[in-house]
Order: structure tokens, then sequence, then C-alpha cells
């Protein structure tokens, strides 16, 4: 008996002056999600979103699919499955019965209910609260030794009596909040395939943030399997953030250049600066405004607050860290939830540890890592890895 | 041209044996167990393929129970040599993980888990084996040719040993790489129980076999419609079993002369590479080792970024066993014949359709590949 789902967007009401680009992001988001299902409609009467089935009938066995994408899509506050009825009080009226049985069925106890009906459509002659008690009624007839409690009821029948549909829901879902993806511009995620730049793309991704993703591997030094879980990590990913496209570059020239030339001590940091001086090249080519890293305070040695500043500073763009003060516990549960935990958790060496001494750096010195610099040839290095991964901006000097 | 020496990993699955299952996909899809025709028909194809096997094994008398591969397989095996709370169970050193980590289960039952020391030459002496034998050991268990590095164990001499001294004792046989390029008479060898797959020669992924001799009964992991005589109950894999014994009858159709020209070979490619390639060395027995087996220890370097240097150069090979890949920890099986741990182990293994010539021709972009692992890992050792 459901036909689609009421989508809620709560936060982006806030947003007064944006309100239309917010929207129109959501219901392009919405759209692609609905895609791979098939046979769905995403209409957008005044202030509402509805998911629907093209062809008017119920959702069948594609509900708890599109239940599960719509739970994910950054944005939605909450959603509900509905069904829709003729505009006739009395069809709504059944239709508010059929709910309640399916209610009645659901609880082996009765317990406490209300009815809400919103009366969008002025045209109706009856009073909102004329309604609630029409179909409330309606509904305490099926719902047998059921109480009324208007507030915290542990069910609620809603009734949208809008002009352009009158429908009937009696479960609210909650959608994963925050903006839509592309609402607030476009951002470089670094995947280094471990636990926590998935979580942290997810993060940016909720604030509204349209990612790509970057994945650094060091040829032959990591395995080829290693970058095959990255592509799958950002599979994993896509029904939530969209989809990443990471760009594979290998940074292990640079990488057996450094081990060569520079202190064993300072390569994570020197490897981690032109990581991000890479990015940021991405980012110019492709129109993004920010880079976006998985960085958590105090988890590894390159992640002290020291070395932080001196990543951060080898790069112009904000270095966004959506983890930095979260437990591993809970980043732990954000990547269980995601999905990609079970991926990440594959052991593979990553870039990073490549050559890198038991102890390395932990308290680095931005004068002491732009001197080691200068006898590292990074900016060769940059426009070699710029070159391999196809984005090498025209106004790129070449290497001095 | 890719070259393809993992075929210890994987074989490709045969075109012949694709069009022997493909009428069982779709035409004769039947469930073996039902009654009416469609079913009976895929009865008697299962019926047939069961023999196959057991013809190709040399198993007079005994059953064929059809199990989704080679580890299922060993499992089925220890589950039913393990019954019982005391006395001990022997296994080689060098076993399949599938057997040596059925260990762990054994001693927690209270049986008492002997393995023998072995050499470096990765064969075991009968007298090391039955020196952990006596009147309690239950079961035995010896994979005929190691997955890794392909030597060959004496299984024939020691099922007549058992026989002979102790013929209660339950003597299980890997026989997974092993099968079709060593020749497995179970009778004359005094085999229990062997374990086979499918996907080792050329047929189909997902398939394997416990071939028990008589009577013997096994003890089933799982509860269900009674298939497999009860010991292997859900429904029949049909089309991969069809295929498994299309593989079988291929081979056989191949004779042994395919055999001895795969050793030639391999042997000129391990002469080859050991000349051309200085701190290389071929590990385990260079004689009793399975014809399609190179094993290779390269010093100053790593398994890892050679494989991928080998992958740039259209080789594919394994580091250590396919099962064992992407690990970080040693192989239990170098760390028992003694490999140090700072060396890269490759293994090449080729199978009937590899390419003998561009074998050989592969030889130089192997070495090419190490000489150049050796100059980007040596960047570890600039303080």
């Amino acid at each position: 008996m459901i036909h689609g789902f009421l989508i809620r967007f709560g936060e982006i009401w806030l947003k007064k002056g944006h309100k239309d680009r917010f929207l129109s992001a959501l219901v392009g988001n919405i759209r692609a999600a609905c895609e791979p299902i098939g046979g769905l409609e995403v209409r957008t009467p005044r202030g509402r979103i509805l998911v629907v089935s093209s062809d008017g009938k119920e959702l069948g066995v594609r509900e708890s699919r599109l239940r599960t994408a719509i739970g994910r899509i950054p944005g939605i506050q909450t959603f509900s499955p509905v069904t829709f009825c003729e505009r006739d009080l009395q069809q709504v009226e059944k239709t508010v019965e059929e709910h309640a049985r399916s209610i009645a069925a659901a609880h082996s106890e009765p317990s406490t209910f209300k009815v809400d009906t919103n009366r969008s459509d002025k045209r109706i002659e009856h009073s909102s609260s004329e309604l609630n008690r029409r179909f409330g009624s309606a509904a305490g007839a099926v719902l047998d030794h059921w109480k009324v409690q208007l507030k915290a009821p542990e069910v609620e029948i809603g009734i949208e009596l809008h002009r352009s549909f009158f429908c009937v829901f009696s479960r609210r879902l909650e959608g994963a909040g925050g903006l839509p993806v592309g609402a607030s511009g476009r951002g470089i995620v670094l995947l280094s395939g471990g636990i926590d730049s998935p979580v942290a793309a997810w993060r940016a991704a909720r604030r509204g943030l349209s990612l790509r993703g970057i994945h650094f591997y060091a040829s032959p030094h990591t395995p080829r399997a290693a970058r095959e879980k990255v592509l799958e990590i950002a599979r994993t990913l896509s029904p939530w953030v969209g989809d990443l496209d990471p760009v594979m570059c290998d940074l292990g020239p640079f990488q057996r250049h450094c081990a060569e030339q520079a202190p064993r001590n300072t390569l994570v940091l020197l490897y981690r600066r032109q990581m991000c001086r890479i990015a940021q090249a991405l980012a110019h080519g492709t129109g993004a405004q920010c880079l976006i890293t998985g960085d958590n305070l105090g988890q590894v040695a390159s992640q002290t607050i020291h070395n932080l500043g001196v990543i951060q500073n080898a790069v112009a763009l904000p270095l966004l860290r959506p983890l930095l003060c979260s437990d591993k516990e809970d980043i732990v549960s954000e990547a269980r939830e995601l999905g990609t935990y079970r991926l990440s958790i594959e052991p593979f060496p990553d870039a990073c540890s490549l050559f890198v001494p038991r102890n390395p750096e932990t308290k680095a010195r931005l004068e002491v890592i732009e001197n080691v610099e200068k006898y590292v040839e990074w900016q060769k290095h940059l426009n070699d890895a710029l070159e391999q991964i196809g984005y090498r901006p025209a106004s790129m000097d070449p290497a001095s | 041209m890719i070259l393809y020496l993992d075929n210890g990993a994987t074989t490709r699955t045969s075109e012949r044996v694709v069009q022997a299952m493909l009428p069982y996909f779709h035409q004769q899809f039947g469930n073996a167990s039902s009654g009416h025709q469609l079913g009976l028909d895929s009865r008697n194809a299962l019926e047939a393929s069961r023999r196959v096997i057991l013809d190709a094994v040399g198993c007079g008398r005994g059953r064929v129970v059809f199990t989704s591969g080679g580890t299922e397989a060993n499992g089925l095996a220890l589950n039913t040599g393990m019954k019982g709370s005391a006395g001990n169970v022997v296994s080689g050193a060098l076993e399949h993980s599938s057997i040596r980590k059925g260990g762990d289960g054994a001693t927690v039952k209270g049986l008492e888990w002997r393995v023998p020391s072995i050499g470096a030459t990765g064969v075991h002496t009968v007298e090391e084996i039955m020196a952990c034998v006596d009147d309690s050991t239950r079961m035995v268990s010896l994979m005929m040719a190691n997955n890794e590095i392909g030597t060959v164990q004496p299984v024939e001499e020691l099922g007549r040993t058992l026989r002979a001294t102790y013929p209660h004792i339950w003597f299980h046989v890997d026989g997974v790489q092993a099968f079709t390029k060593v020749s497995i008479d179970m009778d004359q060898m005094g085999i229990t129980s062997l374990s086979l797959s499918a996907h080792k020669i050329h047929g189909p992924p997902g398939v394997g076999a416990l071939v028990v001799s008589g009577e013997r009964a096994v003890h089933p992991y799982l509860v269900g419609g009674g298939q497999e005589d009860g010991m292997r109950p859900g429904t029949e894999n049909v089309p991969g079993i069809v295929g498994f014994a299309e593989a079988v009858r291929e081979v056989q159709a191949h004779g042994e002369a395919h055999l001895a020209i795969m050793k030639a070979a391999r042997d000129q490619f391990i002469e080859a590479l050991l000349a051309k390639v200085p701190g290389s060395r071929v590990n385990g027995h260079r004689e009793h080792r399975l014809c399609n087996n190179a094993h290779f220890s390269f010093e100053s370097c790593r398994s890892g970024p050679l494989l991928e240097l080998f992958e740039e150069r259209g080789v594919l090979a394994s580091a250590g066993s396919a099962c064992h890949a992407g690990k970080s920890t040693p192989s239990a099986v170098m760390e028992a014949i003694g490999v140090p741990r700072d060396v890269a182990t490759i293994r090449f293994t080729l199978s009937r359709e590899t390419p003998l010539v561009e074998l050989l021709s592969a030889v130089d972009r192997i070495a090419d590949a190490v000489e150049l692992a050796r100059k980007s890992d040596g960047v570890r050792s600039v303080p």
C-alpha cells in the first residue's frame, strides 16, 4: 500500500538566500539515487519532495531498496513511506483505517497514538482540528484499547492534504541529516585505504561538499591489490557521498628520490606535503576549493599537532580534517555503518610508511623541513605526478 | 602478451569443460534428488562423474563425496579422523592451512597434534613420520605435493608401512596439487581418504571431492537433505561436478607425455634463471617435485614489489601460495624448510597451456625485474 516517500529537508530552510540552490542540489542527488532502482519519479510540489512510482502503482519490492537509498542522502532530515489517496475525505479516512490496521498488526500490545493533519490546501472547508477529530476517531475504531496521546505518542498517523496530492503515512524515518552534496562546494579527499579517510569523506559530503578522491600508491612497493581496495572503498561509499572517481597517483618515484636525498625521520612529512601539493593541483584543475584528509590528532606519529601544521603549510587551499578531534571508536563505528570498515582493515602496506624509520619526527619545524626540501626536487616530481594523473594545468611552471 | 605462471593458484577452465557444463545450467537443469526424468538425468550425470573420479585415483571400492573444493574435503577428513577425544594425529610439516589449522581444534578436543620435523629439501622421510606414529595415533595426514614448493612426499611408501604396522590408522592424503601430475593409486598406496579440487586441473572453481576408500563413513559438518549419502547434504552442484569429471577426462586424453615435456621445459627455465640472476636459488628438492613448479628465493629484495615488477613485464606469478598472498607474515612452509625471512620467495607454476617457448624467453624480463627491485629496495639501506 506504499506508493512513495515524502521527504523532509529541515536544515535547508535555515539557508534563506540559498534555498533554491540547496533544494535543486538535493533533488538532483535524490534523482541520481533513484535511477539504479528504476521506475521512479521525483516530484517537487510546492515545499515538498516526493519520490513516487512513475506508473502510480505501489512500490512493492522496490520499497526497501528505495528506503535504504534515501536514508543515505545527505540533506534529508526525515522521510516517510506514504499511501496516496484521491482528493476525497472519505477515501482519506479509509486509508487512515488501513494504516491503523497495519499498526495494530505490528504491535502485540496496545500503546499510544495521535493523528496529525497538515491542511496546506486551504480550499478544504474543515479546520485542521476538525479533521484531526474525524481521522482520529476512524483510527481509534481500529486501534482497540489504544490511547490518544498528543505529546510523544508511540505512533503518529500523518495526513497531508496538499494542493496537488493527498496522502497518509504512519512512519517517520531518520534521514542522514546535514546538507545536500554539492551545496557547499567541491573538495578533493585524500583516500589512503585506511579506516579514517572514508569516514572523513562522508562527514565532508554530509556538510554539502561534492568530492573527488585521490589515492597515492608507490609502485612497485605497494601491492596492486591495495589500489583495488581503494576503488572498492570508493564504490562502497558512492551511495552516501556520490561518485568519488578516485585519481590514482604514483608517489613511488618521489619517495625513492626522498629516501636517497633526505634524512629518514623527515620522510613522512615530505611525502605528505607532496601529496597535498598534488591534491591541490588536482583541486585547481577540477574547480575544488578545499582538501580533505582523515587526519586524527595524535593517532600516528605524522599526526602530531606540530606535524599537521607543517603539512598544512605546503598548500594554500584549506585542508579540512573532519576527524581531527574524534575518538577512534566513533570513527570505527561510523566506518562500520558506511560499510567501509571491513575493506579498510585488510592489511596492505600503504605509501606513507615506505622507507620510514620506526621513530619518525613528531615535532617537525617548518624551517627544517623547508630547508630539507631545498635538496629534494619536489617541483619536478610534482610536475611528473600531474602528468601521470593527466592534470597538468597550462600555467604550471616547468621544473626549475 | 601475458605469461600466466600462477597455475598453482588456479588454472583456466578449459573450453571443453565449459561446453560440457553448459547444458546442465539451462537444459538438463533438474535437481539430482527429483524423481522426474529431468532430475534422473542429473542424477545419472552425477553418478557417471563419480565413477570417473573413482577410476582416476585407483579406488576400486569406495565413495566420492563431492564438496565445494579442497579445503572442505580436507575439513571433512579431519572431522572424521579426529572423532574421539584421546590419542594423537600426525600431520606432515608442510600441510595446507586447512589441515595445519585443524591442529588447534585437535588440541581443544584433547587430541595430541604431532608434526615431524623436515629438512631444507622439503621432503619427509618415512622414518621421520613413523617416529611420530604409535598405537594411539588416530590419523596420519600428508600432503602429496606441496602447494608452495611443489615437493612430492613418499606417500606410497608411507601408506604401505602404515598398512603393515598400524592398519587401523586413517591415512588421509591431500592430493589437490598432485592430482593428474603424479600418479595416484589409492588402493595400491593404502590411502584411506584423498582430497581433490577441480580448478587446479582446468576444471571449474567451487568443486572438489573427498574420495574415501572402502565402506568407511565420513562425519558431516552439515545436516540437511541427505545428499551424498548424508555426508555432505545440500543440492548437488551438478554443472560443476560434470565439469570436474570432464576436466579429468581431458587430462586422461592428453596422456602422460606432456608431463615429461613440461618437466623438461621447467628444468630449462630453472637453469636459465639461476644462471641469469645472481643471489637466486631453488627452494625444495630438485627432483622430488611437481613437474609444473619452480620456486625461487631472490636475495636482497621483497616479494611484493617484485611481483608488481613481474606483472609490469607481463609475467604473473605469486609469492608463496595464493591462499597466503597479501599476508605480511612469512609462510609456514618457508619457515619449516628454513628459508630466511629477508629474501623474496616467488612461485612460478605452469600448466599444460603454458607456452613453453614464451616461458624461456621470459627469463630476461624476470631477471630485469629482480635487478630493478634490488635497486629500489636497496634505498632502504641509505641512512
